[in-house]
C-alpha cells in the first residue's frame, strides 16, 4: 500500500451496489438485491474496511470529500441505511476536513424524508439526484422508476435539506430531440440546482441496450444529432451561470465537485465497497465485483482487493493528459512538447484553445476527446 | 563406396494444386519404413507453418528412400518434392533437371488441368519419363477410367503404364512402387569423368554455411575438395558432404547419379546459386549441366514498417529469408508517405504474400505493402530506355515515348458451360484470345495473351468465382508490348500520397479513379477534420469523395474513479493508431494501401 504523496488530504468513494430496478444502460457493479441479510453485513463490512485502512496506518488523512454511489444509496433497506448513517456521523464527520463534501446519490423514487434527513442530520451536505430526464417517454426508454413528477418533487426535497444540489440528465437517446432536453433543462433549472451532470448515453456491450442495439432493436441516435444536443446544452447552460468545468459537468461558480475534482487532478482517493477504484500516487487498485465475496473477505480480516498496478511513468504522463484535458482548467502546454504541430491544427480547427501556457479542449473538442487523447500520447 | 546406379531411382511429383502431391509423399515414405508409422504426420516434407496451413509446398524436399522391390533387390529411391505453385516455376525447372523421371499426380475427380498440362511440357522440356498417377481413386466421384483415357491422349502412354492409387487410403502404393523401378530408367552418370553436380536449392545454415542441395550428374565430391561454381566462379571447400533422410546423413561422398548436399561454408546463399553446376578446381568439366538462369522477379511492391523504428528490423529479416529465398530481391526505397522501406520484388503474387506474412508471423513486423505492379519498360522521348518498377517513379508524361508492360501467355481450362464468363472476364482484362480447344467431352483449354498487371492483381479470384471454382489457370511470361498506360495520383487533403500511385491503362482510368476515391472514402476513419479524396491524372483531378470529420468519440464518464479501464480503451485506440500511417495530417489505415485490389472491375 502506498502512502498519499504530495496531497495531505484523501477522499472516499463508497460503493453502493443495490438498486430497486436494474437500469439498461448501466455498466457499473448493481444489482436487485434478493439477500435480505447482505445489505447490513455489506454496510458494516463498509466500515471495516475502512478501519483497517486506519489500523495500517495508511491514508491517515483529513478527508477531503466523501462520495456514496452506487447502485442507489437511497434504495438501501432502513436497517442497513440506519447503521450507514450512524458510522457517517462517527467515522467519517469527525475526520472531514474544513470544507469537506459530503455527497449522497439517491433516486427520485426513493428519496424521501426519512431517507435524506437523517443523512444530513449525520453531516450529508451535497446530494445528487438521479433525474436523467423530464420527459416521460424518455424515462420509460431508459427503463427507470421515477417520472416527471417524482422528479420534482425530490429536487424539492433535496433542495429544502441542502444548499448543494446536483442533478443527473442523459443527453442523446433516440428519438430524445432538442425539445424533449430543453424541458428537462427548464424543469431542472427551475428549482436552485447548482450543479448539473449531464452525459451522453453510451450503449455498453454488456447491457440490455447493448444486446438490444447488437439485435436490431433499436438505433443510437445518430452522432451529428447527439453532439449538436449536447452543444446547446453546453450554451444554454452556460448562460444561465452554469460553467462547464469538466466535459459532463456544470456547475454555478463555487459548486463544482470537490470530489470529482480529485479524480481529475489525480489526488489519492480511497474506494470502500464492491468494485470500488482506488487511488494512492503511483498505484491503482479496486475490490472484487461480487458484494458476497466482498463482505466475506472483509469479515475474514482480508484486504478485498482482486486488481492492483503500479503506474510507470508514461502511464502516469497519460492519465494526466487524458484526465487533464477532461476539465475546463486543462494541461499545461510544457506537458505536451513535440505535439505543437497537432496543436495548432486542431486550434485552427476550434477543438483546442491555449490559454495562459496551458491547453484545454472546447466543447466540440470535449466531444471527440478520445480521439485527440489517443493522438496526443502516441 | 560409390552409388549403384543401375539401382537407384530419382524422380519428383508433379501435379495440379491440391490433386493430393505431398499426401502421396506421405504414403512414399511409410511404405519405405523411411518414416515410422508413429512419426508419421500429414504433409510430412512441408515443414513451415505456411506449408501446412495453405496445403501448398514453397521450399523443394528431396529425400532418400530405401525401396525392397518385388525382384528382391533394394532400391534407392531419391525423391524431389517440389512446389506446387506457378509462381515457384523456376524451382519446379531445377528439381526437375535433378531426375529421371517424374510422377504426373492427376486427380481421379477433377482431372486434367492447366497446370498439370505446362508441368507436363516442362517435365517432357527435361527428358523425363513420366509416371502418370491417377490419385484419389476412393472418392466417390472419382471417374478414373475417363481419366485415364485423357492421360492417355495427353501423353500417348499406355493404359498399363497409368498407376492408380488413393494417397488417403494408401490402396494402390506398392503397386506404384514397383511402376516407378520398372518405368523410370536408372541414372547413367560417368564416375571417373570430371565433377558435375547441378544445384537444385539451397538452405542456410548458421554453422555450415549455404547447404548446396545437388544432383551428381559426374564424378564425385567428398569432404576438402575445392570446388568451383561454373556460372558464378566461386569456390568453396566442401565442409560434408551427405544424403537426406528426414535429417541430413552425412557420408564421405557423393558419387554420379546421387542427390544430396554439399555444405560449402559459404556465408551467403548467392554465392551458391540455384541452377549452377558444381565442378572441382582441380579438375574441372568442360560444360554446365544447364544454361543457367537466374529467376526473375516479376511483380514489384513497396514494404514499409508501420513504425520508423522498426526499419532495420525490416532489413535484418528480409536479409534473414533471403538466405533461403533466392528469387527475393530488394533496394531501400523512400516513399513522402510512408518514409523508408524497400521495393521488394517476387515471383508472382503468391510469393508476394508467403513473403509477407513470414515477416510478419515470424520476425514480428508490422507492415503495409503497397499494391504490387510489375516492370514498365519506358522509353524516353531522347531514346533511353527506363524500368519502373514503382508507378510513383514513372518521369513526366510529356518525356515518354512510350510505356511498355509484361504480357503473359495465360493458359486456363474451364468447363465449357462457363466459356462465355471466362472469355468476358479475361477481356476486361485485357486478354486477348490465342487459341481455343476442346479436350474432352466437357471441358475447353483456351490460351491468352494478357498484361501481367491485370493477371496479378485478382484475376484468378475473378476466374475462380465465375466458374465457381472449375477453372484452372497456369501463365508463363510471354513478352513486353507497348500499351496506353498512364498514372493516377491519389491526393488526401490536396498532398499527392506516392505510394497510392497506380499505373492503369488509359480506357480504364476514369473508372479507377472513382472507384478508389469511393473505396478509399470507406476505409480512412473519420478523422478530426474533413479529408478530400481526390484522384488526378496528369494533375488534373477526375473524381472526389470526402471524409466528413469525426463528430464524437468520447467516454462521457469517469465513474467511481475508475481510472484504469478509461486508460485501457486509450491502449486500444493507440493500438488501432499503430495500424495507421500519418500522412501529413491524415491518418491513413493500412487496408488503404491495398484499396486498390478491391475496386470492382
Amino acid at each position: 500500500m502506498v502512502r498519499p504523496r504530495g496531497s495531505d488530504e484523501v477522499s472516499l468513494y463508497v460503493h453502493i451496489p443495490f438498486c430497486d430496478v436494474r437500469c439498461p444502460y448501466c455498466h457499473f457493479y448493481c444489482f436487485v438485491n434478493r439477500d435480505a441479510q447482505l445489505p447490513l453485513r455489506y454496510v458494516r463490512a463498509l466500515a471495516t474496511e475502512f478501519d483497517a485502512y486506519l489500523d495500517g496506518g495508511e491514508f491517515d488523512a483529513p478527508l477531503a470529500s466523501v462520495y456514496f454511489g452506487g447502485g442507489t444509496p437511497s434504495a438501501l433497506p432502513p436497517d442497513a441505511r440506519a447503521v450507514l448513517t450512524q458510522w457517517i456521523a462517527d467515522s467519517l464527520v469527525p475526520r472531514l476536513s474544513p470544507q469537506g463534501e459530503i455527497t449522497v446519490e439517491v433516486n427520485p423514487e426513493s428519496a424521501w424524508a426519512e431517507t435524506i434527513d437523517p443523512w444530513v442530520e449525520a453531516g450529508v451536505n451535497r446530494i445528487s439526484v438521479g433525474i436523467q430526464s423530464m420527459d416521460e417517454e424518455t424515462l420509460k426508454f431508459l427503463g427507470r422508476l421515477n417520472t416527471p413528477r417524482s422528479n420534482l418533487r425530490a429536487l424539492d426535497l433535496a433542495c429544502a435539506r441542502v444548499e448543494n444540489v446536483s442533478a443527473d440528465l442523459i443527453l442523446g437517446t433516440p428519438g430524445g430531440d432538442w425539445g424533449k432536453v430543453l424541458r428537462s433543462l427548464e424543469a431542472i433549472c427551475s428549482r436552485p440546482v447548482q450543479h448539473l451532470s449531464g452525459y451522453l448515453l453510451e450503449v455498453h456491450a454488456a447491457t440490455r441496450f447493448g444486446r438490444d442495439v447488437k439485435a436490431g432493436k433499436w438505433k443510437p441516435a445518430p452522432d451529428e444529432q447527439q453532439t449538436g444536443l449536447y452543444l446547446r446544452a453546453v450554451d444554454w447552460l452556460q448562460e444561465r451561470g452554469y460553467e462547464p468545468y469538466e466535459l459532463s459537468n456544470f456547475a454555478h461558480p463555487g459548486f463544482e465537485s470537490r470530489h470529482n475534482a480529485r479524480y481529475w487532478r489525480r489526488q489519492p482517493y480511497l474506494g470502500l465497497g464492491a468494485s470500488a477504484h482506488s487511488y494512492g500516487g503511483e498505484q491503482r487498485w479496486s475490490n472484487h465485483r461480487d458484494a458476497a465475496a466482498y463482505c466475506a473477505d472483509v469479515e475474514a480480516g482480508k484486504r478485498p482487493v482482486d486488481f492492483r498496478e503500479t503506474l510507470n511513468a508514461d502511464q502516469q504522463w497519460e492519465e494526466r493528459i487524458l484526465l487533464g484535458l477532461r476539465t475546463r482548467e486543462g494541461v499545461p502546454l510544457d506537458w505536451l512538447r513535440g505535439r505543437e504541430q497537432l496543436c495548432a491544427a486542431w486550434a485552427a480547427a476550434h477543438l483546442v484553445e491555449r490559454n495562459k501556457g496551458r491547453l484545454r479542449a472546447t466543447p466540440a473538442g470535449w466531444l471527440v476527446l478520445d480521439q485527440m487523447v489517443a493522438q496526443l500520447v502516441q | 563406396m560409390a552409388l549403384d546406379q543401375a539401382h537407384t531411382r530419382n524422380f519428383c511429383i508433379i501435379a495440379h494444386i491440391d490433386h493430393g502431391k505431398s499426401t502421396l509423399a506421405d504414403r512414399l515414405l511409410e511404405h519405405t519404413a523411411t518414416i515410422h508409422a508413429r512419426d508419421m504426420r500429414a504433409q510430412l516434407l512441408d515443414s513451415m507453418d505456411l506449408e501446412k496451413e495453405r496445403g501448398i509446398t514453397i521450399k523443394s524436399h528431396p529425400i532418400r528412400m530405401d525401396y525392397k522391390a518385388a525382384d528382391g533387390q533394394t532400391y534407392v529411391f531419391h525423391l524431389i518434392d517440389t512446389p506446387g505453385h506457378v509462381d515457384f516455376h523456376h524451382e519446379v525447372s531445377r528439381s526437375l533437371s535433378a531426375c529421371e523421371g517424374t510422377l504426373l499426380v492427376v486427380d481421379a475427380a477433377q482431372g486434367v488441368q492447366a497446370q498439370t498440362i505446362n508441368n507436363l511440357y516442362l517435365a517432357l522440356e527435361h527428358d523425363l519419363e513420366i509416371v502418370p498417377v491417377i490419385n484419389k481413386i476412393d472418392l466417390d466421384a472419382a471417374r478414373p477410367d475417363e481419366v485415364a483415357m485423357d492421360i492417355v491422349d495427353l501423353i500417348g502412354c499406355e493404359l498399363d503404364d497409368i498407376a492408380r492409387v488413393s494417397a488417403k487410403t494408401g490402396e494402390g502404393v506398392p503397386e506404384l512402387m514397383e511402376h516407378i523401378v520398372r518405368q523410370i530408367p536408372a541414372p547413367k552418370g560417368d564416375g571417373a569423368a570430371p565433377l558435375k553436380a547441378v544445384v537444385f536449392d539451397s538452405q542456410f545454415d548458421a554453422y555450415r554455411g549455404t547447404i548446396a542441395y545437388v544432383r551428381v550428374v559426374d564424378g564425385e565430391v567428398r569432404k576438402g575438395d575445392i570446388i568451383k561454381m561454373m556460372g558464378g566462379g566461386q569456390e568453396h571447400e566442401v565442409g560434408e558432404t551427405g544424403f537426406f533422410r528426414m535429417q541430413q546423413v552425412a557420408t564421405p561422398q557423393l558419387s554420379a547419379g546421387e542427390v544430396g548436399y554439399i555444405a560449402t561454408g559459404a556465408k551467403n546463399v548467392s554465392a551458391v546459386q540455384m541452377g549452377d553446376t558444381i565442378t572441382t578446381k582441380a579438375n574441372p568439366a568442360t560444360d554446365p549441366v544447364l544454361g543457367y538462369v537466374a529467376a526473375k522477379p516479376m511483380v514489384f511492391s513497396g514494404f514499409y514498417p508501420i513504425s520508423t523504428e522498426d526499419y532495420e528490423e525490416l532489413k535484418d529479416s528480409l536479409d534473414k529469408l533471403k538466405l533461403n529465398d533466392a528469387a527475393l530481391t530488394y533496394v531501400p526505397e523512400t516513399s513522402a508517405a510512408l518514409g523508408f522501406g524497400y521495393r521488394v520484388g517476387f515471383l508472382g503474387l503468391l510469393h508476394m504474400e508467403i513473403v509477407q506474412e513470414r515477416l510478419e508471423r515470424e520476425y514480428g513486423l508490422s507492415l503495409i505493402a503497397t499494391l504490387p505492379n510489375v516492370v514498365y519498360e519506358t522509353k524516353l522521348t531522347d531514346g533511353e530506355t527506363m524500368l519502373v518498377e514503382n508507378p510513383s517513379q514513372l518521369p513526366d508524361p510529356g518525356t515518354i515515348e512510350s510505356i511498355g508492360e509484361p504480357f503473359v501467355k495465360a493458359s486456363i481450362i474451364t468447363p465449357r458451360e462457363y466459356v462465355g464468363s471466362v472469355m468476358s472476364v479475361t477481356l476486361d482484362r485485357r486478354g486477348e484470345q490465342s487459341s481455343m480447344e476442346y479436350m474432352d467431352g466437357d471441358r475447353v483449354q483456351i490460351e491468352y495473351l494478357m498484361p501481367l498487371s491485370e493477371l496479378v492483381v485478382d484475376y484468378f479470384d475473378k476466374l475462380k468465382s465465375v466458374t465457381r471454382g472449375y477453372a484452372s489457370l497456369d501463365y508463363e511470361y510471354a513478352e513486353y508490348r507497348v500499351s496506353d498506360l498512364v498514372r493516377l495520383d491519389i491526393l488526401l487533403n490536396g498532398e499527392p500520397v506516392d505510394a497510392l500511385s497506380v499505373i492503369v491503362h488509359r480506357s480504364k482510368a476514369y473508372e479507377w479513379g472513382r472507384d478508389l476515391a469511393d473505396k478509399l472514402k470507406e476505409l480512412i476513419p473519420r478523422q478530426l477534420f474533413d479529408i478530400a479524396v481526390q484522384a488526378a491524372l496528369g494533375g488534373r483531378i477526375i473524381a472526389r469523395s470526402t471524409v466528413k470529420a469525426l463528430r464524437k468519440n468520447v467516454t462521457a464518464k469517469c465513474y467511481g474513479g475508475d481510472i484504469t479501464r478509461k486508460r485501457k480503451l486509450l491502449e486500444k485506440q493507440k493500438d488501432g493508431k499503430r495500424r495507421m500511417k500519418q500522412v501529413g495530417s491524415v491518418e491513413i489505415p493500412q487496408e488503404a494501401f491495398l484499396a486498390v485490389l478491391k475496386v470492382e472491375r
